[in-house]
């Protein structure tokens, strides 16, 4: 579940997608900002 | 930049074991646990409507948090089972029910599993336009209003709960996961697939694994592809789908990921 994952500093990258009733679909990347520059 | 500060969540104390129930519908445990992934699906407390969840995991949020009502600028409800017959919209109930400012926005989405995604779009955009600094994001469904216990195809999928993020600016000293960049896909010529018929919800299961299949690996390469990215620069796919095979049918392959299901979800480097 997205809540159990939040806080983990390991991850910067998620992918979120949902699918179904609609038909519809959405696709969202979430990044941990701010991040520090690279 | 807006992102989720906090996410919790209200799942009713009532259970159906789905395990009980397959020699009604016809399944074996190997089918249970392999292809839809529901071991138990989650019933409200009789009379307990759409706000009462909202309200539920409102508590929680503020439990977990040192959030002020004072401070909340918008709440916006995803549902498709409104409280009561839907006027006026559960977020107005909600709103009153919290004691929330009259400065506070609010509205329902009306989706289903992709709500989530379409409202984390919707409210982040909406904040950061009229620089908002406190939103809520809910999303809540008891199902159990329009399934009928007697239907495999819905019963042992569709349950009740509510959740609600907290969204806010993130800072240096507060980092936050915040949407980059999202996509959309609406095939709404075949919308039949999955419909309330007269008060009863209907799926056709292979309409809806065929839009699954195709649609959403698809989407997922195009929005890493628009960002320059590949699929193993993502840490962690999370997929929501009320089914396991359909999940995993539209997953990225070789990537870590999860179906976002209480208690059964899987996290791992996939063969």
């Amino acid at each position: 579940m997205l809540r159990d994952v939040l806080g983990r500093g390991d991850l910067r990258r998620i992918v979120l997608s949902g699918f179904g009733v609609g038909l519809a679909a959405a696709t969202c990347l979430l990044e941990r900002r701010p991040q520090a520059k690279e | 930049m807006i992102g989720i500060a906090h996410i919790a969540a209200y799942i009713p104390d009532g259970r159906i074991d789905n395990r009980a129930r397959c020699a009604e519908f016809g399944v074996d445990e190997a089918f249970l646990a392999g292809k839809i992934g529901v071991e138990r699906v989650a019933r409200r407390a009789e009379g307990e409507d759409t706000a009462d969840l909202c309200e539920k995991a409102f508590a929680r949020l503020r439990q977990e948090t040192a959030l002020d009502p004072a401070a909340i600028d918008c709440l916006v409800v995803v549902t498709q089972n409104p409280q009561g017959s839907g006027l006026p919209h559960t977020s107005s109930i909600l709103h009153g029910r919290l004691g929330l400012p009259p400065h506070c926005a609010c509205w329902d989405i009306s989706l289903g599993c992709s709500g989530f995604v379409h409202g984390l779009a919707i409210v982040r955009s909406f904040m950061e336009a009229q620089g908002l600094r406190t939103g809520l994001l809910f999303t809540a469904d008891p199902y159990s209003k329009i399934v009928d216990p007697h239907d495999r195809n819905t019963a042992m999928i569709f349950g009740d709960g509510a959740a609600v993020a907290l969204l806010a600016p993130a800072t240096a000293a507060a980092p936050l996961f915040a949407p980059v960049a999202s996509r959309f896909h609406t095939e709404g010529a075949r919308h039949r697939a999955l419909e309330n018929r007269a008060g009863v919800l209907s799926m056709d299961g292979r309409a809806v694994f065929n839009f699954s299949a195709t649609a959403v690996p698809r989407q997922i390469d195009e929005l890493l592809a628009g960002l320059g990215l590949a699929r193993g620069d993502v840490d962690l796919y999370l997929l929501h789908q009320g089914s396991r095979y359909i999940a995993s049918a539209s997953r990225p392959r070789k990537c870590r990921w999860g179906w976002p299901i209480t208690g059964i979800w899987s996290r791992r480097r996939s063969p």
